[in-house]
C-alpha cells in the first residue's frame, strides 16, 4: 500500500507547471476569447512528451498511464489553458493506440489535435484538426474537422469553440466499437483533474487578495468569515484529490469498479470547483465581478467543465446505480 | 502508488476478521457511557486484551503487536466492519499513550501503560474548564510546588466517561508568573486521590458518562509530571493533534457506517425519495474520500512527514460527515427517527459533539486558514 506520486511524477510536474506558468499566462487565456490559440504551446509540451504521453514507446510515445498524467492535467486545469488536452492526450491517444490506428502517431507527436463527442453530447470543439465521435450504438469513428459540418455556438467560457456538428459514420471512418466505457472514464477523470487544478488557482488568487485587500484599517482575509469560506474550498479540494488520483490509477489497473471512480472524482472535484467560484468571487466582492479582472475566466471555465460529461448530480446517478438504491 | 495489501496485510486482516467474527458480542453492550454500560465494556477491553488486539500498534512489552500502521487501519476497518463494542479506553489508548511513548519516563511508561492496555485503568481527558473551552490556554487550575510534588486545585469539566474513569491527564498552570499556553504543565492524577471530586453530567444523548472533576489541595508526586515542567502545552498539543488527526478516528468507522446506512435505504419499502438517495450518495462517497485521504497521509507519515495543521482540516471533514450521515438517516426513518430505530437518534445526538469537542470546527477553519493559507492573525 503506498498513497503518493513517485519522485519522477514530481519532477515532471513541477517541470511542466513552469513551462506553463511561462507560456501560458492569463494574457493568452484572455486572447484565446479573441482568436484561437497558436500552436507554439502545443508544440512545447509535446516536445516534452506530453501529449504522446500515454502513447506506447514504439509509436513514439512514454507508455505511460492516466496516473502519471492526471497531474500535469491539473496543472492545465491550473493556468486555464485553452487547448484540447483531455480530448487528445487524455482519451484520444491511447484510443488510437488500442484502435491501431495510423493517425495515433500524427496525434501523439503533436501534429494533430482532436476534440471528442460522445452521442450525449450537445456540442464538439471546433478548434482542432480531428474529431473523434461515438455513435448512439457506442462505435468510434475519426474525422476530420473540415469533412465536418458545425453549427457554431457560443460558449460562456468565450476561449472555447463549439460547434453542434452534423456527420454520418462510415466504414472508412470506423475505429473501433468497443472503447466506449475505457474513453468515458479517461474523458472524465481528465476533465476532473483539470476542475481540481482550476480550483485551486481561485483559491490561490483569493488567498492573495484577501491578504492585502484592507477594509476597516486591516485585511479583508484576518475577518472570520473570509478565514471560514477559504478553509472550506481547501477543504473540498484536499479531499477531492485522491479520488482523482485513484481514478486514475483505476484505469491504468482496468479496475472493475473504474466507472464508479471515475464518478466519483469527477462529482467531488465538479464540487469543489464550484465552491472555489462562489467564494472566490465574494470574496474577492466587485472587482471579480468584472471582464476586466482576470478571474471570470477560471470562473467560467468552471462551469463549462463542471458540467461537460455529467455535472456532480449525473454521476452520482451512477454511483446510486451501483449502490442498488 | 499502490493501492493493494501485501500477503502479510491479508493474513493479518483474515486473522482479525476470524477473530472478530467468533468473539464479538451477538447482543450489543449497553452503552459505554453508562454505569452498568462501562464495567460491560472494560469486560471487553480484557477480552481484546488478552488475544493481544486491545492495543495492536503498541510495542509488545506493553501488550501490543507492534503492528505497522498499515496494519493498525486494516484492524479499525475490521474491528468497525464487525459491529464491535465502543472502545471506552480510546482516551488512554490513543490520545495518551502516544504522549508516553514520546515524553514519558521509563518509571512512567512500566507503570501506566499494561493496565491501560488491560482496560484495568481508564483514563480522562482535563482540558476543557469552565472558562477555558475552544480558548485553551485561558487554564485556570493551578498546581503549586511542594516538597515533592504539586497541590492541585482547581476544576476540570466535560471530561468524558469521567465519573467511571480511574484516572485523569491534563494541563495545570504550574507557573502562575506566566500567561495563556506558557507555565503549564502535563499532569497524570489518579481520581480516588484525597481531595478529588468527581460530579457525572447527563449528556445531550441521555448518557451519564460526563463529568465535572474538582480539586481541593490533592498532592501529585513529581514523577507524575509528563514531559517537563511548564512545556505542558508543547505536550498537550501534540495529543490534541493526534485527537484531532488520524488516531480518533479511523476511516473503518465511517466505512461501515455509510454501508449500515446503504443497506437502511435500501431496505426502504417503495421507490427511495431522489434528494434522500443522493444524501445517502454523498454520505458514502464522503466515507471514501476520506478512507483515501487517510492512505495518502498514512503515506506521507511513513515517508517522515508529519501532520500539523492538516489534522485540522481531517477533523472538520470527518466530524463534518459524521452529522451528515446521520440527518440522512434520521430523514430516512421519518416518524420512526424519535423512536431510536436502529440507534440512529442516538447517534445523530453523539455525532452532534464531533464539531465541538476537540477544538470546534470554528477554531479549526481558523487554523486551516492561518496555518495552512496563510492568512493574517488579525
Amino acid at each position: 500500500m503506498r498513497f503518493a506520486m513517485t519522485e519522477d511524477q514530481q519532477l515532471f510536474t513541477a517541470a511542466v507547471r513552469e513551462l506553463l506558468a511561462d507560456q501560458c499566462p492569463p494574457d493568452r487565456v484572455r486572447a484565446a476569447w479573441d482568436a484561437p490559440a497558436d500552436r507554439s504551446l502545443w508544440e512545447q509540451l509535446a516536445q516534452m512528451g506530453v501529449i504522446g504521453m500515454l502513447a506506447p514507446e514504439v509509436a513514439g510515445g512514454m507508455g505511460m498511464g492516466a496516473l502519471d498524467l492526471h497531474p500535469l492535467l491539473i496543472e492545465a486545469g491550473r493556468v486555464a489553458m485553452t487547448e484540447p488536452i483531455v480530448d487528445t492526450a487524455a482519451v484520444a491517444v491511447p484510443l488510437l493506440a488500442v484502435a491501431g490506428h495510423d493517425a495515433g502517431a500524427r496525434v501523439a507527436s503533436g501534429e494533430q489535435t482532436v476534440a471528442l463527442g460522445f452521442h450525449t453530447d450537445p456540442v464538439v470543439r471546433t478548434d482542432t484538426d480531428l474529431l473523434l465521435l461515438e455513435t448512439a450504438e457506442g462505435a468510434w469513428h475519426l474525422l476530420t474537422s473540415d469533412s465536418v459540418e458545425t453549427t457554431v455556438e457560443e460558449s460562456v467560457d468565450g476561449a472555447r469553440r463549439l460547434g453542434r456538428a452534423t456527420w454520418t459514420p462510415s466504414a472508412d471512418s470506423l475505429i473501433g466499437t468497443a472503447l466506449s466505457t475505457d474513453a468515458r472514464s479517461r474523458a472524465i477523470v481528465g476533465v476532473a483533474a483539470q476542475l481540481l487544478g482550476l480550483a485551486r488557482h481561485l483559491l490561490d488568487e483569493t488567498v492573495a487578495y484577501v491578504a492585502v485587500r484592507e477594509q476597516f484599517g486591516k485585511p479583508v482575509g484576518s475577518q472570520q468569515a473570509i478565514k471560514h469560506k477559504l478553509a472550506d474550498v481547501l477543504l473540498a479540494i484536499e479531499f477531492a484529490s485522491p479520488m482523482v488520483a485513484r481514478a486514475a490509477y483505476s484505469i491504468d489497473q482496468v479496475d472493475a469498479d473504474v466507472a464508479v471512480h471515475a464518478a466519483m472524482a469527477k462529482a467531488c472535484a465538479g464540487d469543489a470547483a464550484k465552491l472555489a467560484v462562489r467564494h472566490a468571487l465574494q470574496c474577492h466582492g466587485a472587482i471579480a465581478y468584472t471582464v476586466e479582472y482576470d478571474l471570470h475566466m477560471w470562473m467560467k471555465r468552471v462551469w463549462a467543465l463542471d458540467a461537460q460529461w455529467g455535472d456532480a448530480r449525473h454521476h452520482r446517478r451512477t454511483i446510486r446505480t451501483h449502490l442498488n438504491l | 502508488m499502490d493501492l493493494t495489501w501485501s500477503d502479510d496485510e491479508e493474513r493479518f486482516r483474515h486473522e482479525i476478521r476470524s477473530w472478530l467474527e467468533a468473539n464479538v458480542p451477538a447482543e450489543p453492550l449497553p452503552s459505554g457511557d453508562t454505569e452498568e454500560g462501562f464495567r460491560r465494556h472494560q469486560e471487553w477491553e480484557k477480552v481484546l486484551f488478552d488475544a493481544r488486539l486491545s492495543v495492536v500498534s503498541w510495542p509488545e512489552q506493553y501488550g501490543g503487536r507492534g503492528a505497522t500502521l498499515w496494519q493498525w487501519l486494516i484492524f479499525e476497518e475490521e474491528y468497525c466492519r464487525a459491529g464491535a463494542p465502543q472502545r471506552v479506553s480510546q482516551n488512554g489508548i490513543f490520545l495518551l499513550a502516544p504522549i508516553l511513548f514520546e515524553f514519558g519516563t521509563d518509571w512512567q511508561k512500566e507503570r501506566y501503560l499494561l493496565p491501560m492496555a488491560e482496560g484495568v485503568e481508564q483514563w480522562g481527558q482535563g482540558w476543557s474548564e469552565p472558562n477555558a473551552g475552544s480558548d485553551l490556554a485561558g487554564i485556570k487550575s493551578k498546581a503549586d510546588k511542594v516538597d515533592g510534588g504539586w497541590r492541585v486545585n482547581g476544576q476540570k469539566t466535560w471530561t468524558t466517561r469521567g465519573a467511571f474513569c480511574t484516572h485523569l491527564f491534563g494541563l495545570f498552570r504550574t507557573d502562575p508568573e506566566q500567561e495563556r499556553h506558557r507555565g503549564l504543565s502535563y499532569l497524570m492524577v489518579p481520581l480516588d486521590a484525597e481531595g478529588v471530586t468527581v460530579r457525572g453530567v447527563g449528556r445531550l444523548d441521555g448518557d451519564e458518562g460526563f463529568a465535572e472533576v474538582f480539586f481541593e489541595d490533592v498532592f501529585v508526586p513529581d514523577e507524575d509530571v509528563l514531559g517537563e515542567v511548564n512545556n505542558g502545552w508543547g505536550v498537550a498539543m501534540a495529543t490534541t493533534s493526534s485527537e484531532r488527526g488520524l488516531t480518533l478516528r479511523s476511516p473503518g468507522r465511517f466505512i461501515a457506517a455509510t454501508e449500515r446506512l446503504r443497506t437502511l435505504a435500501a431496505d426502504q419499502p417503495g421507490e427511495l425519495d431522489d434528494r434522500v438517495a443522493d444524501d445517502v450518495v454523498q454520505a458514502w462517497m464522503d466515507a471514501q474520500a476520506y478512507q483515501l485521504y487517510t492512505l495518502q497521509t498514512v503515506t506521507k507519515m511513513l515517508d517522515g512527514g508529519s501532520i500539523g495543521a492538516e489534522s485540522s482540516l481531517n477533523k472538520i471533514f470527518w466530524s463534518d460527515m459524521d452529522v451528515r450521515i446521520h440527518e440522512t438517516a434520521l430523514d430516512i426513518l421519518g416518524p420512526l427517527a424519535e423512536l431510536d430505530e436502529g440507534g440512529w437518534m442516538k447517534g445523530f445526538q453523539f455525532s452532534l459533539s464531533g464539531p465541538i469537542y476537540a477544538g470546534t470546527n470554528e477554531i479549526q477553519r481558523n487554523v486551516v486558514a492561518e496555518r495552512v493559507l496563510g492568512l493574517p492573525r488579525r
